[in-house]
This record gives structure tokens, sequence and C-alpha cells, in this order.
């Protein structure tokens, strides 16, 4: 079990680097936030404990790793992470086979798209992301809030807000990538999905959403 | 939606608290900011580490929104470049041209001669002589047959063949080219004949005569040559012997056959005030020069 807490510090350094080198320069001046997006697909896959407690840390790093007051982001993220943890159970594949949906993957299907699974996976991804976009999009204006009532903020807490909707999307893109990954991490250190039962099967080749929906 | 449990709910406040002290301790009182250079400490190595690697692809990433444009700006960039350059190269050309004329009119003015002016259209084998120009002036201008050419203080060549507009001259340099030229310091006569573009070979006409390196030989009578005399030819480079015993001297040329552009062509008929004739000196005592203009005497032999 001591691979769950090297992997997470590995996460949270590997997702900060990224932000500061890669994702911070891309998409000034949106605040576009990978490390939030990954606190919330924690707390998405692996529940509300995992969430508060990875949130807190990688909100406490990112604190010292920055020039705002410590705990700022240890704050928010904590929020993150455990509203992700709740809302989670909302957002599972059992609830996105919904009648519009399984008709969507239906006709894909049917047009015989060589790369129906791949399609197919990301469109059962798409509530996570959403709401783990919408959730880190939330992050920013709630950091600018703390940071307002501090006194210590560089922008104002409108213009942060205002900046934050298109940012959310941009979130909501980089958790299709980021919520699998952790669910892949979870799976390989030993953790299925927060109170749900057992741990999902493997992803077969070839496999629709709605295989998928059955094995979950 | 998962329900949490009390323990969860009791661990969330804990770090919500701890984060809110976290934040006032710090704003307060600063107490973290040795934590905090020994993470961005460790942050900040990591970024250097990475940016070779995440550098060139955030770079590359970051420069598509304004590649067209960027392309653009880099096209109209380069047609500034290349205009300005023109315009230099023109500028140095018309300096170099300026430079050229001044001279000439500096040696027609020193000489007492008319200089024509006239552009090295065509350089090579002519007429049966391996070094020769043609010039852009001709018959018309009054180039004549046999008038010496000059760049600058330094004599080419002479004119061999004319044209209603174009003119051909003998360079120094060539084989069969031979000109009358004197040593400048000690007055010793010989013979300059073209060895090439790079030197010039000169034979006194006494064969014991003392050569010295570095001496400036100047245009003088040699035979029915035609040339100018008092031009600068060359410079003594290196002094040698021959088998007869006499005695020989490498040349290095005033101007170089290969670098030709601007030349003059002295014709000979003077524009200032005619030679003045010698007079018996007072007394009938052997004088010197009497110049009419200042009525004067010049100089005097004694």
């Amino acid at each position: 079990m001591i691979l769950r807490p090297i992997a997470g510090l590995a996460a949270i350094v590997t997702v900060l680097l990224l932000q500061a080198t890669v994702i911070g320069p891309l998409t000034v001046p949106l605040p576009v936030s990978l490390p939030a997006v990954l606190v919330a697909a924690v707390g998405l896959r692996a529940g509300p404990a995992a969430g508060i407690g990875f949130g807190f840390s990688a909100g406490f790093l990112g604190d010292l790793g920055s020039d705002h007051p410590a705990g700022v982001l240890a704050l928010v993220w904590l929020g993150v992470g455990l509203t992700a943890g709740v809302l989670g159970g909302l957002v599972t594949p059992v609830e996105l086979a919904t009648p519009v949906g399984r008709r969507h993957i239906s006709r894909r299907s049917a047009r015989g798209h060589r790369s129906r699974s791949r399609v197919d996976g990301l469109f059962a991804l798409r509530p996570q992301a959403s709401l783990a976009g919408a959730l880190a999009g939330l992050a920013a204006p709630a950091a600018a809030l703390v940071l307002t009532v501090t006194g210590t903020a560089a922008d104002t807490w409108l213009y942060t807000a205002v900046r934050s909707a298109p940012a959310a999307l941009l979130d909501a893109v980089l958790a299709l990538a980021v919520v699998p990954a952790v669910g892949a991490v979870l799976d390989a250190t030993g953790r299925g999905r927060a109170g749900t039962g057992p741990a999902p099967a493997p992803h077969r080749p070839g496999a629709t959403t709605t295989d998928l929906v059955r094995t979950w | 939606m998962r329900q949490l449990t009390g323990r969860q709910r009791r661990a969330a406040l804990a770090l919500a608290v701890l984060a809110v002290a976290f934040c006032t301790l710090d704003v307060v009182a600063g107490r973290f900011d040795g934590a905090r250079g020994g993470v961005q400490g460790v942050l900040g190595a990591l970024y250097r580490g990475t940016d070779p690697v995440l550098g060139p692809a955030r770079r590359w990433v970051q420069g598509l929104p304004g590649a067209g444009r960027d392309a653009d700006t880099i096209a109209s960039l380069r047609a500034q470049v290349a205009g300005l350059q023109r315009a230099q190269t023109d500028t140095a050309a018309e300096r170099a041209t300026r430079a050229a004329l001044s001279r000439l009119q500096l040696q027609a003015s020193r000489g007492g001669y008319a200089v024509l002016p006239a552009r090295v259209t065509a350089i090579g084998p002519a007429g049966g002589f391996d070094w020769t120009v043609v010039l852009d002036a001709g018959s018309a201008d009054g180039i004549r047959i046999g008038q010496t050419v000059i760049s600058g203080p330094a004599v080419v060549g002479r004119v061999v063949r004319v044209s209603a507009s174009s003119a051909t001259v003998l360079l120094l340099a060539d084989a069969r080219s031979g000109i009358g030229a004197r040593d400048r310091a000690t007055g010793e006569l010989g013979t300059v004949t073209g060895s090439g573009p790079r030197h010039l070979t000169w034979a006194p006409l006494d064969p014991a005569a003392r050569i010295r390196t570095g001496a400036t030989l100047v245009t003088g009578p040699a035979g029915s040559t035609s040339y100018v005399p008092g031009l600068m030819v060359g410079t003594v480079d290196s002094v040698s012997t021959t088998p007869g015993g006499g005695t020989v001297a490498r040349v290095e040329p005033a101007v170089k056959a290969s670098r030709l552009d601007v030349l003059g062509v002295i014709r000979p008929n003077r524009t200032g005030p005619p030679r003045p004739a010698l007079t018996p000196g007072p007394g009938n005592r052997p004088g010197g020069y009497w110049n009419p203009a200042s009525s004067s005497v010049l100089g005097s032999t004694r």
C-alpha cells in the first residue's frame, strides 16, 4: 500500500511541473489548472476521503511553490476533492447509460466506425470530465475569493470569475485524459471506485460503452 | 451521491481549519517563508531540468496561433533586409566611384592634363593580348590609340584599339606590354614588363645598377612608348640576379589588374600655362626657372 502515497506524490509533482511549464504558459490569461483537474479526478474515482486528503496535500504543496499565502490552494482544492468525491456517485457510467446516450452509441456502432471503442470510451467519460472541469473551473474564483479576503489578490475576483467559464471548458478537455489515467493508477495500486463495489473489469479492445456499462 | 461518514466530515473540517490557520499564520507572520523557499528551490530545479524537454514543445504550440502572421512578417522583413542590402551596396559602389573620380581629378590637376573618366566594361584577352580591358568611352569622346590610362596616380596601360564608343586598353600585366620606368629615388631607368596580375618585372638598363627593395618606380621614357611620364608603376618587391649577370626586380604593381573599375584616359592637351623657358639668371649666371606668373625665381641650381 505504500505505492499509493508514492504515486500520489509523483502525480502532484508532475502536474505542478506541467502546470508551470506547459499548461499555464499556453493558456494565459485563462486560469486553467491541471492540478485542480487531478484533484477532482481523484475525488471522482476514489471517493471523498481520498479527494480530501489529496486535495489538501496537493494544494499545500502548490501553495508553497507559489507566492501567495500558504493554505489558500490547500483549502480550495480540499473543497474540490470533497465535492468531487461526494458528487462522483452521480456521474458513474451506469448513470451515463441514459436512453439518449444509448441511442447515440448504437448509431455510432451501427456505422462501423473503426475507432468507435475509443470514441465510446471518451463519450462515457464525458459526464465525469464535465464535472471535473466545472469543479476545477470553480477553483479559480474560489481561490481568488480567498485571496481577496486575505488582501493578497493580484486580480479582482470578478476578473477571475469571468475567465473561469472558458477555463472550465479547457479543464474538462484535460479531464478527458486525466480521469481515466487516475482510474488506471488507482486500479494498479489496488483501489477501485469508492463505495460502488468491486473494481471494474479491464477494458477490452473493441468494446463499446454499452459493453462497459454492463461490466460496471 | 456519496454520503460522507462522520470521520470524513471531521477530517475535512480539521483540514479546512488547518488550511485557514496556515493562511492566517503566513499572512500575519510569514511563518512559511523557509518552507516556501525549500519547495520553490526543489520545484525550480525540476522546472529547469524539464525545460529542455518541455520548452521546445511549449514554444512550438505557443507559436501556432501566430504562425501565418509570423510568416508574413518574416517575408516582409526579408524583403526589407534585401532592399537595405541593395541600397548599401549601391552606396558603397557610389562611394568607390566618387573616390576614384576624386583621385583622377587630383591627378589631372597635378599633371596639368585632361583626364577622361571611363568605366571598365570588360576584361580578358583581346587582339592577341592576354590582359586587356574595354572602356565605355571611345573616339567620339576623344580617345585615341596610344593614350595612357591611369587609375588615380598609377598607370594602368595604354589604349591599343578604339571604336566610336569603346576603347581597348593593354594592361601592364600583359607579358607583351613594355613600359619605360625609373626609380624615383635614384633616377635609374629600366623596362617594366608584365608577368600576370600579381607582379611586374623591372630590368634596369644598367646591369650593375643597385636596386633596393621598396623603391618606387614611375613611368619614364623608354624607346618609342607614349606613356605620360611621372605616373606610379609599382614598388620593388624583391631583387634577383639573372644567369647573365644582370639584375632584375620583381615589382608589386600600384594597381591590381583584377580590380579595375573607374579609369582615366589622359588626353595630353595641356590645360595649364605654357611650359616656361629657361632664362639666364641675374648676371648671366646659370640661374633657375622663370615663372612668368609670379615673376620670381622658383629655384636655383646653386
